[in-house]
């Protein structure tokens, strides 16, 4: 219960207790050989684990995940053995194991948990906050709803569950955290005291834009809204969030100089997609151009929201096709 | 695929960090991408997420590097120590590096600075054992030089021995003297200059009053080794002049004037010609040592001779001669005489040098020390100290003067020698500090 002690919370029921008791039986089989070496591979025995729960735990992580196969898999269906073993040798098959048993609540697991990642979660928790209070707080907070202190219908629910393998088990813990802080921000960060609140002056209706403004309005949203989904990404990252080319290149694995690049390709591609849908609607090159000197600030557009509603169809959308 | 999501439609905490980490398959992998150009939510989480990550590999990096560096440190003890259990413990530590080591050097460059040290400490050592190679010859003869008074009476030499009967004598009289010298410090010595003894020599045998040199004069012609013993010092003088009038006994207490105490020398005892600066050398009895002898023992040479600038008229050249002249010393005092004995008073003046050895036979060299002639005994006693007799003008001395006097004498100034030199006395002193001059070295009539 060593972990206990940083969270600062006694769990009203030892964690053996906790232990989701629906490790059922799922369709599907593993073939043994395979079986073995994904025991061997995910040192699973080190954690207590039996055969059966083993076998349980990887059963429903295939399901869940179709195997890797997509759309193409039919729930229900077997795979083939190649199939299993390219999915599972694809999964981060030690971290996935280790996060299911303290799901489980195991405690040898646990335990491994806490000497492997309670100083690294901690300083990822300080780095995210910049704040070494609050980071402890941030950490302590996830450590209890790992823990499973969390009741949802009854029964306990620890955010590892929902940890699948794609990502190492770190990664998976930086980003919760992450998640966590953003959220306690989103939540907070506009709440000030009623003293302070000024009540804003009377603002009086803004003149409606000329015509030549309106047409440049909506030359920019058409050509912004046809960009594709990774140019809206850079732009947003880059122009909104105010990140640097360094941060951008580290979350897309290239380098700063080719988001450079490609950044700058993009503000040419959009000048020039500009200046076409202005001609198109009958101006002339030289109009358009002296169109493209307008003061940004005449021009009623809301950047952030043209990049943020694009014409492309929405995440869970997609993903549900 | 629903599973992956949150219910805010937000992709789940693993899709995005699958995603930084490039573990998405490709469609996966523009989905989340454009999920994230539209929702600046997923983009600071991802954003945040990564930064971290960053700053945990910067410290990983750093706490690597720390054990990578105490693995090395412990593999070097391991080697050094050369016991079988930091050999293992090594052994295992060299398994985690071995990824790291490659080319030539085994250990990385960390390990570089073992050698580098190793090597800077052995030069130190080498230039440490040089230099107290070089030093003790100096130290010891101004010390010796300033415990003379003190020292244990030599034997008395036999005239009718051989030379090898009294270099028999000076070897057993040898170990007498080191022991007074350690008993009596030089600080000691120096201020006993106006005790009793030094008052009971002065008054028994203080040379004959002598007009001080001009201002600014300086012996630039004479040299004298004089190693056996000195005479003592005349009082009311500085703590350098006190010394040096100790030890040369032609340096008559000068009271407005002093005498400097630099005695500007040529390069060595053999290489001394004629007109050419000298040197004054004092030593020890047998000793294979030279001092500075134009420095008190209280003052580092560099100051005595920056003293003797302030207070005479002694160039910057004159200053460096000095020096060479100092290393010119101790390069004459390793000079063996005819008898096989090393000088222990020696004085030159032109051509020629004068020589006593440690058994009181004098030797005269008209070449500069090339060649030595004994010279027939007509002194009484045993001759221990040869000198140029004070007073007499030398060439620079005049210089110096004509320097001082006459500004207008421009070719006298450029050329210091172009004076007429009168010639030099040299006087020997027995060890009854009866005195004998001679003008060639070769006839003496007593003082």
């Amino acid at each position: 219960m060593a972990y206990l002690e940083g969270v600062g919370i006694t769990p009203s029921q030892p964690v053996e207790s906790s232990r989701p008791a629906r490790v059922s039986v799922l369709p599907g089989v593993i073939h043994p050989a395979l079986l073995e070496e994904l025991w061997r591979q995910s040192n699973a025995g080190a954690y207590g684990l039996t055969r059966d729960e083993f076998t349980g735990t990887l059963l429903r992580i295939g399901n869940a995940q179709g195997y890797g196969c997509g759309q193409e898999w039919a729930a229900g269906e077997i795979p083939s053995r190649q199939q299993q073993g390219t999915f599972f040798r694809s999964l981060k098959l030690d971290d996935l194991i280790l996060a299911q048993a303290c799901a489980m609540g195991n405690e040898r697991a646990w335990a491994l948990f806490l000497a492997l990642y309670r100083q690294p979660l901690l300083r990822a928790a300080i780095a995210i906050t910049g704040n070494a209070s609050l980071g402890s707080d941030l950490a302590d907070q996830l450590y209890a709803e790992l823990y499973g202190l969390t009741v949802r219908d009854g029964e306990r629910r620890c955010p590892l569950e929902s940890y699948r393998g794609r990502g190492s088990l770190m990664g998976w813990l930086r980003t919760t955290l992450a998640q966590r802080h953003v959220d306690h921000h989103r939540r907070t960060h506009r709440e000030q005291p009623l003293e302070e609140f000024d009540t804003p002056a009377f603002d009086p209706p803004s003149e409606k834009p000329g015509g030549e403004l309106t047409v440049l309005a909506k030359a920019i949203e058409a050509a912004v809204g046809r960009r594709q989904a990774e140019e809206r990404f850079l732009l947003a990252a880059y122009y909104l969030d105010e990140r640097t080319l360094l941060q951008i290149a580290q979350v897309l694995h290239v380098h700063e100089a080719t988001v450079s690049r490609k950044l700058r390709r993009i503000v040419d591609d959009l000048r020039k997609q500009v200046l076409k849908t202005l001609q198109s609607f009958g101006l002339s090159r030289r109009a358009a151009e002296e169109a493209l000197q307008a003061d940004p600030r005449d021009l009623d557009i809301n950047l952030k929201k043209l990049l943020q509603s694009s014409q492309s169809d929405t995440f869970q959308e997609k993903a549900a096709l | 695929m629903n599973s992956t999501f949150q219910p805010d439609s937000h992709p789940d905490a693993e899709s995005l960090s699958a995603f930084a980490e490039q573990a998405l398959p490709e469609r996966e992998h523009s989905q989340v991408l454009a999920h994230l150009a539209e929702c600046s939510r997923c983009r600071q989480v991802v954003f945040l997420a990564r930064e971290a990550a960053s700053e945990f590999e910067m410290q990983e990096a750093a706490a690597s590097r720390l054990e990578l560096d105490r693995a090395a440190a412990y593999d070097f003890a391991a080697v050094m120590a050369l016991t079988p259990e930091p050999m293992a413990a090594a052994g295992a530590a060299s398994g985690r590096m071995a990824g790291k080591r490659q080319g030539w050097w085994p250990g990385g460059w960390r390990l570089a600075w073992v050698p580098a040290a190793a090597l800077v400490a052995i030069i130190g050592v080498v230039v440490f054992v040089h230099v107290q190679s070089v030093r003790p010859g100096f130290e010891s003869g101004v010390k010796l030089a300033l415990n003379v008074p003190q020292a244990a009476p030599q034997p008395q030499p036999n005239p009718a021995q051989p030379p090898s009967a009294d270099k028999a004598a000076i070897e057993k009289a040898k170990p007498a003297a080191p022991p007074i010298a350690a008993k009596a410090p030089a600080g000691k010595v120096l201020t006993a200059s106006a005790s009793a003894p030094s008052e009971a020599f002065s008054a028994q045998a203080a040379p004959p009053p002598q007009a001080p040199p001009a201002a600014g004069a300086v012996d630039m012609s004479t040299t004298e080794l004089n190693m056996a013993r000195s005479i003592p010092q005349p009082q009311g003088q500085g703590a350098g002049m006190q010394s040096n009038a100790a030890l040369v006994p032609h340096a008559t207490p000068a009271t407005a004037t002093p005498r400097p105490a630099v005695f500007v020398g040529g390069n060595s005892f053999n290489d001394t010609r004629a007109g050419t600066p000298s040197v004054t050398v004092h030593g020890a009895a047998g000793k294979v040592q030279a001092s500075r002898s134009v420095s008190a023992g209280v003052m580092a040479p560099q100051s005595a001779l920056e003293s003797a600038s302030m207070g005479s008229f002694v160039s910057s050249q004159q200053l460096s001669e000095s020096k060479a002249a100092v290393v010119a010393a101790h390069k004459a005092k390793i000079t063996l005489l005819p008898s096989g004995l090393r000088a222990v008073s020696i004085a030159t003046a032109q051509h020629r040098t004068l020589a006593i050895d440690s058994s009181g036979t004098v030797f005269l060299s008209e070449d500069s020390g090339i060649k030595w002639e004994p010279v027939a005994r007509q002194w009484s006693g045993r001759a221990v100290v040869v000198r140029i007799q004070d007073g007499l003008k030398t060439d620079r001395a005049v210089t110096a003067e004509v320097n001082v006097a006459s500004s207008e004498d421009e070719s006298n100034r450029l050329n210091p020698y172009s004076a007429v030199v009168p010639p030099a006395v040299f006087e020997i002193v027995n060890d009854g500090d009866l005195v004998w001059v001679s003008a060639d070295g070769k006839t003496w009539k007593a003082k």
